[in-house]
């Protein structure tokens, strides 16, 4: 327990702390009134910006992903239920399971993109079953299309830094180029 | 969701009511997945913040917090910081794994946020804000700067950059604040 985090309140509700460190500020937060009310006011104003910003984002030409089926939080539940500890645990696994783990764990390539308006890396396993953008220098809060051999098999949205990066499983087979296309410029690598 | 029937649910969630807890999902889910992916941009890595806000709801459903910001704020601020963690965690690993040669550093995030803070009512909202506290959102928030980053760049001390936050984020909840419910 730490005594009154007033000056880490608003570092919890903007994102600044880890996950060790904001569990910490919000079990004191849960159980003081005073700090719950401070941190109350700053996670509003946090959720109030970062839902105006959905809220306007114009709407994307590819409908979002459905969500999963909600039931896999009767079995999270009852795991964290039974054991109050375990649920970092599982938090832990799941984040363990995000799909640039495969960068660290299997042999891939990686391929640079070039071109005016922004840099960019194609990093892809070598058999081609999943491919990882990372890039910087784009124009910020721009659509860019993620191209493979010619077919769009995403796209990816520069954030307020003009970086983006985006993973896509593909079905496996020889990679010859790639692009990252926007509206007024492309970044390519054609194999060489 | 109306203030009363948050109400209803954050008393639900208390009691330890498991129903409770699918009908918050199936009311702040979607909202949630949203602002998980303008940080991530991967369904599946956003998918999996939101998880980890639910079950963070889960665990502090007894808490005051929760009560005193309302399940929607709560839920955003925690996917969003759930969101931000898995983005430091990728950028770190891909940086390490993939970089032989570095990328270009960001251009400076103030002058970006300052350019592109494109949707108008939150562009109008951040202007009126005094130009010290609208300074700190711009950095903190649209920037991702830290706090002490901010008192750093601005020359001012990290007590003060803190307390303008918090104006800031009061301010902004009560002009914006019929979007975060």
């Amino acid at each position: 327990m730490i005594e009154h985090p007033t000056g880490l309140l608003q570092s919890l509700a903007l994102g600044e702390l880890d996950r060790d460190e904001a569990l910490a500020v919000m079990e004191h937060a849960d159980s003081c009134a005073e700090c719950a009310g401070e941190l109350a006011d700053a996670m509003r104003g946090v959720a109030a910006l970062a839902s105006s910003a959905v809220a306007e984002q114009p709407r994307s030409a590819k409908p979002a992903a459905r969500l999963r089926d909600s039931r896999w939080l009767v079995g999270g539940l009852a795991a964290a239920v039974l054991a109050l500890g375990v649920w970092n645990v599982q938090l832990e696994t799941t984040a363990a399971s995000v799909p640039v783990d495969a960068l660290v764990h299997s042999h891939f390539a990686h391929h640079a993109l070039a071109g005016i308006g922004g840099q960019a890396k194609l990093i892809q396993a070598l058999d081609g079953s999943w491919v990882y953008i990372v890039a910087t220098g784009l124009r910020p809060l721009r659509a860019y299309d993620v191209l493979v051999d010619g077919t769009k098999i995403g796209s990816v949205r520069a954030d307020l830094r003009g970086e983006a990066t985006g993973y896509w499983r593909r079905q496996a087979g020889k990679i010859s180029s790639a692009a990252l296309a926007g509206q007024d410029s492309t970044l390519r690598w054609d194999g060489r | 969701m109306t203030a009363s029937g948050d109400a209803e649910l954050i008393s639900r969630l208390a009691g330890d009511d498991r129903s409770a807890i699918d009908e918050a999902y199936r009311a702040f889910a979607h909202r949630c997945k949203a602002v998980a992916m303008r940080t991530l941009s991967d369904d599946a890595l956003a998918q999996d913040a939101v998880q980890e806000a639910f079950l963070s709801l889960w665990h502090h459903r007894s808490g005051l917090v929760v009560r005193a910001a309302g399940i929607g704020p709560w839920l955003v601020v925690v996917t969003r910081n759930a969101a931000l963690n898995l983005a430091r965690t990728a950028r770190r690993r891909s940086a390490r794994e993939a970089a032989h040669a570095p990328l270009e550093s960001a251009p400076d995030p103030i002058e970006v946020a300052v350019a592109n803070v494109e949707a108008a009512g939150l562009h109008d909202a951040i202007e009126r804000l005094p130009d010290e506290q609208r300074r700190v959102i711009l950095l903190a928030y649209f920037g991702g700067a830290t706090l002490a980053e901010v008192a750093a760049r601005t020359g001012s001390p990290l007590g003060t950059v803190k307390r303008r936050a918090q104006l800031a984020l009061a301010r902004l909840a009560r002009t914006l604040g019929g979007v975060a419910r």
